[in-house]
Protein backbone atom coordinates (compact mmCIF):
# COMPACT_ATOMS: atom_id res chain seq x y z
CA UNK A 1 0.00 0.00 0.00
CA UNK A 2 2.20 2.51 0.93
CA UNK A 3 4.32 1.63 -2.29
CA UNK A 4 1.04 2.13 -4.08
CA UNK A 5 0.60 5.30 -2.86
CA UNK A 6 4.05 6.34 -3.57
CA UNK A 7 3.91 5.55 -7.35
CA UNK A 8 1.07 7.10 -7.82
CA UNK A 9 1.43 10.20 -6.26
CA UNK A 10 5.42 10.46 -7.65
CA UNK A 11 3.88 10.09 -11.18
CA UNK A 12 0.99 12.75 -10.62
CA UNK A 13 3.54 15.15 -8.75
CA UNK A 14 5.80 14.90 -11.81
CA UNK A 15 2.96 15.38 -14.20
CA UNK A 16 1.42 18.45 -13.05
CA UNK A 17 4.84 20.12 -11.87
CA UNK A 18 6.36 19.81 -15.23
CA UNK A 19 3.24 21.05 -16.87
CA UNK A 20 2.57 23.73 -14.85
CA UNK A 21 6.19 24.79 -15.35
CA UNK A 22 5.65 24.99 -19.15
CA UNK A 23 2.58 26.77 -18.64
CA UNK A 24 3.88 29.41 -16.44
CA UNK A 25 6.96 29.60 -19.69
CA UNK A 26 4.16 29.81 -22.54
CA UNK A 27 2.40 33.09 -20.66
CA UNK A 28 5.79 34.59 -19.63
CA UNK A 29 6.48 34.75 -23.74
CA UNK A 30 3.20 35.99 -24.33
CA UNK A 31 3.77 38.34 -21.70
CA UNK A 32 6.96 39.27 -23.34
CA UNK A 33 5.36 39.53 -27.01
CA UNK A 34 2.51 41.69 -25.82
CA UNK A 35 4.93 44.61 -24.16
CA UNK A 36 7.02 44.25 -27.28
CA UNK A 37 4.18 44.87 -29.15
CA UNK A 38 2.87 47.31 -27.02
CA UNK A 39 6.45 48.80 -26.46
CA UNK A 40 7.60 52.21 -28.67
CA UNK A 41 9.67 51.47 -31.35
CA UNK A 42 13.31 52.72 -30.39
CA UNK A 43 16.48 52.57 -29.42
CA UNK A 44 17.64 49.48 -26.91
CA UNK A 45 13.91 47.67 -26.41
CA UNK A 46 15.05 44.31 -24.89
CA UNK B 1 -7.77 23.76 -29.43
CA UNK B 2 -4.43 23.22 -27.28
CA UNK B 3 -6.34 24.11 -23.82
CA UNK B 4 -9.05 21.36 -24.35
CA UNK B 5 -6.48 18.73 -25.36
CA UNK B 6 -4.71 19.31 -22.30
CA UNK B 7 -8.00 19.37 -20.07
CA UNK B 8 -8.75 16.40 -22.16
CA UNK B 9 -5.30 14.12 -21.08
CA UNK B 10 -5.76 15.44 -17.46
CA UNK B 11 -9.55 14.15 -17.38
CA UNK B 12 -8.65 10.79 -18.83
CA UNK B 13 -5.64 10.32 -16.53
CA UNK B 14 -7.98 10.89 -13.60
CA UNK B 15 -10.24 8.61 -14.42
CA UNK B 16 -7.73 5.80 -15.36
CA UNK B 17 -6.44 6.54 -11.72
CA UNK B 18 -9.96 6.48 -10.31
CA UNK B 19 -11.26 3.24 -12.27
CA UNK B 20 -7.74 1.27 -11.59
CA UNK B 21 -8.19 2.15 -7.89
CA UNK B 22 -11.62 1.28 -7.64
CA UNK B 23 -13.43 -0.57 -10.37
CA UNK B 24 -10.94 -2.38 -11.59
CA UNK B 25 -8.73 -2.90 -8.77
CA UNK B 26 -5.91 -5.79 -9.21
CA UNK B 27 -5.69 -8.17 -6.20
CA UNK B 28 -1.86 -7.68 -4.52
CA UNK B 29 -2.62 -3.96 -4.22
CA UNK B 30 0.98 -2.74 -5.50
CA UNK B 31 0.05 -3.94 -8.63
CA UNK B 32 -1.96 -1.65 -9.46
CA UNK B 33 1.76 0.23 -9.93
CA UNK B 34 1.12 -1.13 -13.58
CA UNK B 35 -1.66 1.46 -14.49
CA UNK B 36 1.00 4.35 -14.11
CA UNK B 37 3.93 2.11 -15.18
CA UNK B 38 3.15 1.01 -18.43
CA UNK B 39 1.40 4.12 -19.91
CA UNK B 40 4.73 6.10 -18.95
CA UNK B 41 7.00 3.50 -20.52
CA UNK B 42 4.92 3.50 -23.94
CA UNK B 43 5.05 7.00 -23.77
CA UNK B 44 8.95 7.00 -23.17
CA UNK B 45 9.24 4.93 -25.99
CA UNK B 46 7.15 6.84 -28.61
CA UNK B 47 9.01 9.88 -27.02
CA UNK B 48 12.12 8.22 -28.41
CA UNK B 49 10.49 7.60 -31.93
CA UNK B 50 9.29 11.02 -31.98
CA UNK B 51 12.93 12.14 -32.05
CA UNK B 52 14.17 9.73 -34.29
CA UNK B 53 11.75 11.09 -36.56
CA UNK B 54 12.28 14.46 -35.88
CA UNK B 55 16.06 14.04 -36.77
CA UNK B 56 15.71 12.45 -39.61
CA UNK B 57 13.52 15.36 -41.12
CA UNK B 58 15.41 17.54 -40.11
CA UNK B 59 18.44 16.33 -41.75
CA UNK B 60 16.32 15.49 -45.12
CA UNK B 61 14.55 19.24 -44.98
CA UNK B 62 16.88 21.34 -42.57
CA UNK B 63 13.33 22.73 -42.01
CA UNK B 64 13.89 24.58 -37.98
CA UNK B 65 10.34 23.37 -36.77
CA UNK B 66 11.75 19.22 -37.02
CA UNK B 67 14.46 20.97 -34.68
CA UNK B 68 12.30 21.81 -31.97
CA UNK B 69 10.03 19.07 -32.08
CA UNK B 70 12.91 16.97 -31.73
CA UNK B 71 14.43 19.08 -28.68
CA UNK B 72 10.78 19.40 -27.16
CA UNK B 73 10.00 15.65 -27.47
CA UNK B 74 13.72 14.64 -25.72
CA UNK B 75 12.72 16.76 -22.70
CA UNK B 76 9.16 15.24 -22.49
CA UNK B 77 10.59 11.95 -22.84
CA UNK B 78 13.70 12.51 -20.19
CA UNK B 79 10.62 13.47 -17.63
CA UNK B 80 8.47 10.40 -19.42
CA UNK B 81 11.83 8.30 -19.01
CA UNK B 82 12.37 9.42 -15.10
CA UNK B 83 8.96 8.26 -14.21
CA UNK B 84 9.23 4.84 -16.22
CA UNK B 85 12.23 4.24 -14.13
CA UNK B 86 11.30 5.10 -10.95
CA UNK B 87 8.20 3.29 -10.56
CA UNK B 88 9.54 0.58 -12.14
CA UNK B 89 11.85 0.59 -8.83
CA UNK B 90 9.36 1.16 -6.75
CA UNK B 91 7.16 -1.70 -8.37
CA UNK B 92 9.85 -4.23 -7.90
CA UNK B 93 10.53 -2.95 -4.60
CA UNK B 94 7.50 -4.03 -3.97
CA UNK B 95 6.81 -7.36 -5.92
CA UNK B 96 10.24 -9.11 -5.53
CA UNK B 97 11.75 -6.66 -2.61
CA UNK B 98 14.85 -5.33 -4.89
CA UNK B 99 14.94 -2.17 -6.05
CA UNK B 100 17.03 -2.92 -9.36
CA UNK B 101 18.69 -5.98 -11.22
CA UNK B 102 20.79 -6.14 -14.05
CA UNK B 103 17.50 -7.42 -16.13
CA UNK B 104 17.61 -6.92 -19.79
CA UNK B 105 14.04 -4.99 -19.89
CA UNK B 106 15.39 -2.40 -16.40
CA UNK B 107 18.56 -2.43 -18.74
CA UNK B 108 17.16 -0.69 -21.44
CA UNK B 109 15.03 1.33 -19.58
CA UNK B 110 18.06 3.10 -17.32
CA UNK B 111 19.85 3.02 -21.07
CA UNK B 112 16.63 5.03 -22.89
CA UNK B 113 16.69 7.47 -19.88
CA UNK B 114 20.49 7.76 -20.35
CA UNK B 115 20.16 8.34 -23.77
CA UNK B 116 17.71 11.15 -23.10
CA UNK B 117 19.81 12.63 -20.67
CA UNK B 118 22.74 13.10 -22.40
CA UNK B 119 20.97 14.11 -25.85
CA UNK B 120 19.79 17.43 -23.42
CA UNK B 121 23.58 18.29 -22.37
CA UNK B 122 24.58 17.43 -25.70
CA UNK B 123 22.49 20.32 -27.37
CA UNK B 124 23.10 22.69 -24.66
CA UNK B 125 26.87 22.46 -24.57
CA UNK B 126 26.99 22.83 -28.20
CA UNK B 127 28.86 25.83 -29.53
CA UNK B 128 28.35 27.02 -33.48
CA UNK B 129 25.99 28.14 -35.68
CA UNK B 130 22.02 26.86 -34.94
CA UNK B 131 22.13 24.96 -38.02
CA UNK B 132 25.80 23.14 -36.85
CA UNK B 133 24.22 22.19 -33.37
CA UNK B 134 20.75 20.80 -34.59
CA UNK B 135 22.60 18.47 -37.36
CA UNK B 136 24.89 17.04 -34.76
CA UNK B 137 22.01 16.76 -32.55
CA UNK B 138 19.83 14.98 -35.20
CA UNK B 139 22.69 12.46 -35.92
CA UNK B 140 23.13 12.10 -32.26
CA UNK B 141 19.62 10.77 -32.06
CA UNK B 142 19.89 8.63 -34.92
CA UNK B 143 22.85 6.88 -33.90
CA UNK B 144 21.21 6.71 -30.35
CA UNK B 145 18.41 4.88 -31.67
CA UNK B 146 20.31 2.33 -33.05
CA UNK B 147 20.83 1.07 -29.54
CA UNK B 148 17.11 0.84 -29.08
CA UNK B 149 15.89 -1.57 -31.39
CA UNK B 150 19.19 -4.13 -30.55
CA UNK B 151 18.10 -4.25 -26.68
CA UNK B 152 14.48 -2.96 -26.29
CA UNK B 153 12.79 -4.98 -29.01
CA UNK B 154 14.92 -8.16 -29.07
CA UNK B 155 14.45 -7.67 -25.06
CA UNK B 156 10.73 -8.46 -25.46
CA UNK B 157 11.22 -12.10 -26.78
CA UNK B 158 13.42 -13.27 -23.77
CA UNK B 159 12.28 -14.92 -20.53
CA UNK B 160 12.72 -11.79 -17.94
CA UNK B 161 11.73 -11.30 -14.49
CA UNK B 162 9.93 -8.81 -15.61
CA UNK B 163 6.35 -9.70 -17.03
CA UNK B 164 4.33 -11.33 -14.63
CA UNK B 165 2.25 -13.58 -15.08
CA UNK B 166 -0.88 -11.09 -14.98
CA UNK B 167 -4.04 -11.06 -16.97
CA UNK B 168 -6.96 -8.89 -16.99
CA UNK B 169 -10.08 -10.52 -15.15
CA UNK B 170 -12.69 -7.77 -15.70
CA UNK B 171 -13.30 -5.00 -18.90
CA UNK B 172 -12.90 -2.20 -16.15
CA UNK B 173 -8.89 -3.22 -16.05
CA UNK B 174 -8.64 -2.80 -19.60
CA UNK B 175 -10.40 0.40 -19.95
CA UNK B 176 -8.60 1.74 -16.87
CA UNK B 177 -4.91 1.08 -18.88
CA UNK B 178 -6.42 1.77 -21.94
CA UNK B 179 -7.64 4.64 -20.62
CA UNK B 180 -4.06 5.30 -19.05
CA UNK B 181 -2.22 4.46 -22.54
CA UNK B 182 -4.63 7.50 -24.39
CA UNK B 183 -4.30 9.49 -21.47
CA UNK B 184 -0.59 9.95 -21.00
CA UNK B 185 0.03 9.84 -24.89
CA UNK B 186 -2.09 13.01 -25.62
CA UNK B 187 -0.51 14.62 -22.54
CA UNK B 188 2.88 14.04 -24.27
CA UNK B 189 1.38 15.21 -27.33
CA UNK B 190 0.65 19.14 -26.05
CA UNK B 191 3.43 18.88 -23.80
CA UNK B 192 5.85 18.08 -27.16
CA UNK B 193 3.59 20.77 -29.18
CA UNK B 194 3.64 23.76 -26.30
CA UNK B 195 7.29 23.34 -25.82
CA UNK B 196 8.31 23.33 -29.59
CA UNK B 197 5.69 26.57 -29.95
CA UNK B 198 7.72 27.97 -26.77
CA UNK B 199 11.38 27.41 -28.57
CA UNK B 200 9.54 28.51 -32.06
CA UNK B 201 8.87 31.52 -30.28
CA UNK B 202 11.91 32.52 -28.17
CA UNK B 203 14.08 31.90 -31.77
CA UNK B 204 11.36 34.41 -33.13
CA UNK B 205 11.98 36.88 -30.56
CA UNK B 206 15.75 36.77 -30.86
CA UNK B 207 15.64 37.21 -34.02
CA UNK B 208 13.87 40.42 -33.66
CA UNK B 209 16.19 41.84 -31.24
CA UNK B 210 19.35 40.78 -33.42
CA UNK B 211 17.44 42.69 -36.88
CA UNK C 1 39.40 6.30 -56.27
CA UNK C 2 42.79 5.78 -56.66
CA UNK C 3 43.06 9.39 -55.25
CA UNK C 4 40.93 8.74 -52.46
CA UNK C 5 43.24 5.85 -51.74
CA UNK C 6 46.41 7.45 -51.54
CA UNK C 7 44.58 10.27 -49.34
CA UNK C 8 43.04 7.35 -47.18
CA UNK C 9 46.70 6.04 -46.78
CA UNK C 10 48.48 9.77 -45.93
CA UNK C 11 46.04 10.36 -43.49
CA UNK C 12 46.64 7.51 -41.48
CA UNK C 13 50.60 7.23 -42.09
CA UNK C 14 50.42 10.80 -40.80
CA UNK C 15 48.10 10.32 -37.55
CA UNK C 16 50.31 7.30 -36.74
CA UNK C 17 53.88 9.48 -37.33
CA UNK C 18 52.92 12.13 -35.41
CA UNK C 19 51.97 9.99 -32.80
CA UNK C 20 55.27 7.85 -32.82
CA UNK C 21 57.14 10.60 -32.77
CA UNK C 22 55.85 13.32 -30.44
CA UNK C 23 54.33 10.35 -28.49
CA UNK C 24 51.66 12.81 -27.74
CA UNK C 25 49.00 10.08 -26.01
CA UNK C 26 50.12 7.07 -25.97
CA UNK C 27 52.58 7.01 -22.99
CA UNK C 28 49.25 8.27 -21.05
CA UNK C 29 46.70 6.25 -22.32
CA UNK C 30 49.35 3.07 -21.03
CA UNK C 31 49.88 5.00 -17.36
CA UNK C 32 46.19 5.34 -17.33
CA UNK C 33 45.28 1.90 -18.23
CA UNK C 34 47.48 0.59 -15.95
CA UNK C 35 46.57 2.30 -13.10
CA UNK C 36 43.09 1.19 -13.25
CA UNK C 37 44.01 -2.06 -13.57
CA UNK C 38 46.00 -1.58 -10.22
CA UNK C 39 43.60 0.24 -8.53
CA UNK C 40 41.14 -2.72 -9.26
CA UNK C 41 43.45 -5.04 -8.37
CA UNK C 42 44.01 -3.75 -5.31
CA UNK C 43 40.67 -3.90 -4.57
CA UNK C 44 39.73 -7.63 -5.49
CA UNK C 45 41.98 -8.66 -2.78
CA UNK C 46 41.46 -12.78 -2.33
CA UNK C 47 42.21 -13.05 0.90
CA UNK C 48 39.41 -11.04 2.34
CA UNK C 49 36.43 -13.72 1.18
CA UNK C 50 34.67 -14.35 -2.07
CA UNK C 51 36.46 -12.53 -4.84
CA UNK C 52 36.15 -13.32 -8.44
CA UNK C 53 38.95 -12.52 -9.91
CA UNK C 54 37.95 -13.16 -13.65
CA UNK C 55 35.16 -10.98 -13.13
CA UNK C 56 36.98 -7.86 -11.85
CA UNK C 57 40.03 -8.77 -14.63
CA UNK C 58 36.99 -8.37 -17.33
CA UNK C 59 35.77 -5.13 -15.64
CA UNK C 60 39.49 -3.78 -15.48
CA UNK C 61 39.88 -4.47 -19.17
CA UNK C 62 36.79 -3.21 -20.39
CA UNK C 63 37.09 -0.08 -17.93
CA UNK C 64 40.62 0.68 -19.43
CA UNK C 65 39.81 0.24 -22.91
CA UNK C 66 37.31 2.62 -22.68
CA UNK C 67 39.02 5.63 -20.61
CA UNK C 68 42.45 5.06 -22.64
CA UNK C 69 40.20 4.89 -26.08
CA UNK C 70 38.63 7.91 -24.93
CA UNK C 71 41.73 10.25 -24.66
CA UNK C 72 42.73 8.61 -28.03
CA UNK C 73 39.58 9.93 -29.54
CA UNK C 74 40.14 12.85 -28.28
CA UNK C 75 43.44 13.71 -29.29
CA UNK C 76 42.24 12.40 -32.76
CA UNK C 77 40.88 16.02 -34.29
CA UNK C 78 42.38 17.46 -31.25
CA UNK C 79 45.82 17.32 -32.83
CA UNK C 80 44.22 18.77 -36.22
CA UNK C 81 43.11 22.01 -34.25
CA UNK C 82 46.12 23.92 -33.85
CA UNK C 83 47.34 26.26 -36.69
CA UNK C 84 44.34 25.73 -38.41
CA UNK C 85 45.17 21.69 -39.73
CA UNK C 86 41.43 21.01 -39.77
CA UNK C 87 41.00 23.57 -42.72
CA UNK C 88 43.64 21.67 -44.73
CA UNK C 89 42.30 18.26 -43.85
CA UNK C 90 38.74 19.75 -45.10
CA UNK C 91 39.96 21.55 -48.14
CA UNK C 92 41.85 17.88 -49.56
CA UNK C 93 39.88 15.88 -52.54
CA UNK C 94 38.64 13.76 -50.22
CA UNK C 95 35.04 12.86 -49.39
CA UNK C 96 34.26 13.47 -45.69
CA UNK C 97 33.57 9.50 -45.01
CA UNK C 98 37.14 8.70 -46.42
CA UNK C 99 38.72 11.20 -43.66
CA UNK C 100 36.29 9.61 -41.18
CA UNK C 101 37.66 5.61 -42.17
CA UNK C 102 41.23 6.98 -42.17
CA UNK C 103 41.08 8.53 -38.43
CA UNK C 104 39.06 5.89 -37.53
CA UNK C 105 41.99 3.11 -38.96
CA UNK C 106 44.45 5.17 -37.06
CA UNK C 107 42.40 5.16 -33.89
CA UNK C 108 42.36 0.87 -34.16
CA UNK C 109 45.68 0.86 -34.45
CA UNK C 110 46.79 3.09 -31.96
CA UNK C 111 44.39 1.32 -29.57
CA UNK C 112 45.64 -1.71 -30.46
CA UNK C 113 49.31 -0.75 -29.48
CA UNK C 114 47.97 0.13 -26.12
CA UNK C 115 46.09 -3.46 -25.67
CA UNK C 116 49.14 -4.90 -26.61
CA UNK C 117 50.43 -3.40 -23.31
CA UNK C 118 47.40 -3.80 -21.38
CA UNK C 119 46.57 -7.31 -22.08
CA UNK C 120 49.40 -8.91 -20.80
CA UNK C 121 49.31 -7.00 -17.63
CA UNK C 122 45.56 -7.62 -16.78
CA UNK C 123 46.40 -11.42 -17.53
CA UNK C 124 49.71 -11.64 -15.30
CA UNK C 125 48.36 -9.17 -12.14
CA UNK C 126 45.09 -10.99 -12.19
CA UNK C 127 47.22 -14.65 -12.75
CA UNK C 128 44.87 -15.75 -15.68
CA UNK C 129 45.64 -18.14 -17.86
CA UNK C 130 43.98 -17.85 -21.76
CA UNK C 131 46.80 -19.86 -23.71
CA UNK C 132 44.17 -22.45 -24.99
CA UNK C 133 41.90 -19.76 -26.51
CA UNK C 134 43.99 -16.96 -27.26
CA UNK C 135 42.40 -16.63 -30.76
CA UNK C 136 39.11 -15.76 -29.36
CA UNK C 137 40.39 -13.58 -26.78
CA UNK C 138 42.14 -11.34 -29.75
CA UNK C 139 39.00 -11.19 -32.12
CA UNK C 140 36.84 -10.35 -28.84
CA UNK C 141 39.40 -7.22 -27.90
CA UNK C 142 39.45 -6.85 -31.81
CA UNK C 143 35.81 -6.62 -32.58
CA UNK C 144 35.56 -4.30 -29.04
CA UNK C 145 38.26 -1.86 -30.11
CA UNK C 146 36.50 -1.46 -33.50
CA UNK C 147 33.59 -0.10 -32.04
CA UNK C 148 34.64 1.75 -29.24
CA UNK C 149 36.88 3.50 -32.33
CA UNK C 150 33.66 3.66 -34.57
CA UNK C 151 32.02 5.64 -32.02
CA UNK C 152 34.63 7.62 -30.74
CA UNK C 153 36.20 9.07 -33.95
CA UNK C 154 32.51 10.04 -35.01
CA UNK C 155 31.69 12.37 -31.72
CA UNK C 156 35.64 13.35 -31.70
CA UNK C 157 35.06 15.27 -34.31
CA UNK C 158 31.78 17.18 -32.77
CA UNK C 159 33.20 18.27 -29.29
CA UNK C 160 36.32 19.81 -30.60
CA UNK C 161 34.86 23.46 -30.17
CA UNK C 162 32.66 22.83 -27.04
CA UNK C 163 34.47 23.82 -23.61
CA UNK C 164 34.12 20.17 -22.17
CA UNK C 165 36.09 18.39 -24.76
CA UNK C 166 36.73 15.35 -23.10
CA UNK C 167 33.69 14.94 -20.68
CA UNK C 168 31.04 15.45 -23.08
CA UNK C 169 32.84 13.14 -25.08
CA UNK C 170 33.19 10.76 -22.80
CA UNK C 171 29.36 10.59 -21.32
CA UNK C 172 28.09 10.87 -25.05
CA UNK C 173 30.45 7.73 -26.21
CA UNK C 174 29.86 5.53 -23.57
CA UNK C 175 25.91 6.24 -23.88
CA UNK C 176 26.08 4.99 -26.90
CA UNK C 177 28.73 2.19 -26.15
CA UNK C 178 26.62 0.49 -22.98
CA UNK C 179 24.44 -2.03 -25.25
CA UNK C 180 27.99 -3.02 -26.86
CA UNK C 181 29.19 -3.91 -23.07
CA UNK C 182 26.89 -6.55 -22.39
CA UNK C 183 27.88 -9.59 -24.84
CA UNK C 184 31.58 -7.76 -24.93
CA UNK C 185 31.63 -8.34 -21.07
CA UNK C 186 29.91 -12.02 -21.49
CA UNK C 187 32.70 -13.30 -23.98
CA UNK C 188 35.48 -11.79 -21.32
CA UNK C 189 33.81 -13.75 -19.10
CA UNK C 190 33.58 -17.14 -20.77
CA UNK C 191 37.02 -16.48 -21.70
CA UNK C 192 38.54 -15.72 -18.54
CA UNK C 193 36.56 -18.77 -16.87
CA UNK C 194 34.48 -16.94 -15.04
CA UNK C 195 30.96 -17.98 -16.48
CA UNK C 196 29.73 -21.65 -18.41
CA UNK C 197 29.87 -21.17 -22.69
CA UNK C 198 26.07 -20.88 -22.34
CA UNK C 199 24.09 -19.55 -19.78
CA UNK C 200 19.93 -19.94 -19.10
CA UNK C 201 17.90 -18.00 -16.92
CA UNK C 202 16.97 -14.13 -16.83
CA UNK C 203 19.60 -12.43 -16.11
CA UNK C 204 21.26 -9.91 -18.73
CA UNK C 205 23.82 -12.33 -19.57
CA UNK C 206 20.98 -15.02 -19.94
CA UNK C 207 20.00 -12.86 -22.50
CA UNK C 208 23.16 -12.78 -24.92
CA UNK C 209 23.06 -16.70 -24.69
CA UNK C 210 26.31 -18.26 -25.62
CA UNK C 211 29.97 -17.23 -26.62
CA UNK C 212 29.48 -17.37 -30.22
CA UNK C 213 26.09 -15.54 -29.61
CA UNK C 214 27.69 -12.79 -28.05
CA UNK C 215 30.73 -12.48 -30.72
CA UNK C 216 28.20 -12.63 -33.12
CA UNK C 217 26.41 -9.11 -31.40
CA UNK C 218 29.92 -7.88 -31.29
CA UNK C 219 30.20 -7.94 -35.25
CA UNK C 220 26.67 -6.57 -35.67
CA UNK C 221 27.40 -3.52 -33.08
CA UNK C 222 30.71 -3.06 -35.31
CA UNK C 223 28.91 -3.00 -38.35
CA UNK C 224 25.81 -0.83 -37.46
CA UNK C 225 28.23 1.74 -36.03
CA UNK C 226 31.07 1.86 -39.02
CA UNK C 227 28.15 2.04 -41.34
CA UNK C 228 26.32 4.58 -39.29
CA UNK C 229 28.72 6.78 -38.34
CA UNK C 230 30.60 6.85 -41.85
CA UNK C 231 27.41 7.32 -43.73
CA UNK C 232 26.64 10.54 -40.87
CA UNK C 233 30.14 11.98 -40.51
CA UNK C 234 29.76 13.92 -43.30
CA UNK C 235 26.64 15.34 -41.82
CA UNK C 236 28.22 16.39 -38.87
CA UNK C 237 31.52 18.17 -39.92
CA UNK C 238 29.77 19.85 -42.72
CA UNK C 239 29.75 23.51 -41.70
Amino acid sequence: MFYLCLAFSLVWICHLAYLLAIDRQVRQMGRRMKARADAPPGPGVG
Amino acid sequence: MRRWFMALSIVMLILSTWLGLTKGQIVPIQRNILYVHVPNSIGALLGFAALLLASVGYLVTERQIYDWIAAASAEVGTVLASILNATGMIFSRAEWNVWWTPSPRLISSALLWFLYVVYLILRTSLPGSRRRRARICAVFGIIAFLDVPMVYISARFIPDIHRPDFSFESSWQTLALVLGIAGTIALAGVLIWLRADLLRRRFELENQLHN
Amino acid sequence: MKSAWSGFKAIVVKDLVIELRARQVLPTMIVLGMLIVFILRLVSEPSSGRVEMPMMAAAALWIAFLFSGLLAQERSFGVEQQNGCIDGLWSAPLDAGTVYLAKLLANVVILSIFEMVIVPAVLLSFSLRVTARWLDLVIVLALGNLGISSVGTLFSAVVQLTRTRGALLSIVVLVVLMPMLIPASFALLVLFGAMPEEVAGSGAMAFVGSFRVAQGYLLAFDAVFVVACWLLFGVVVEE
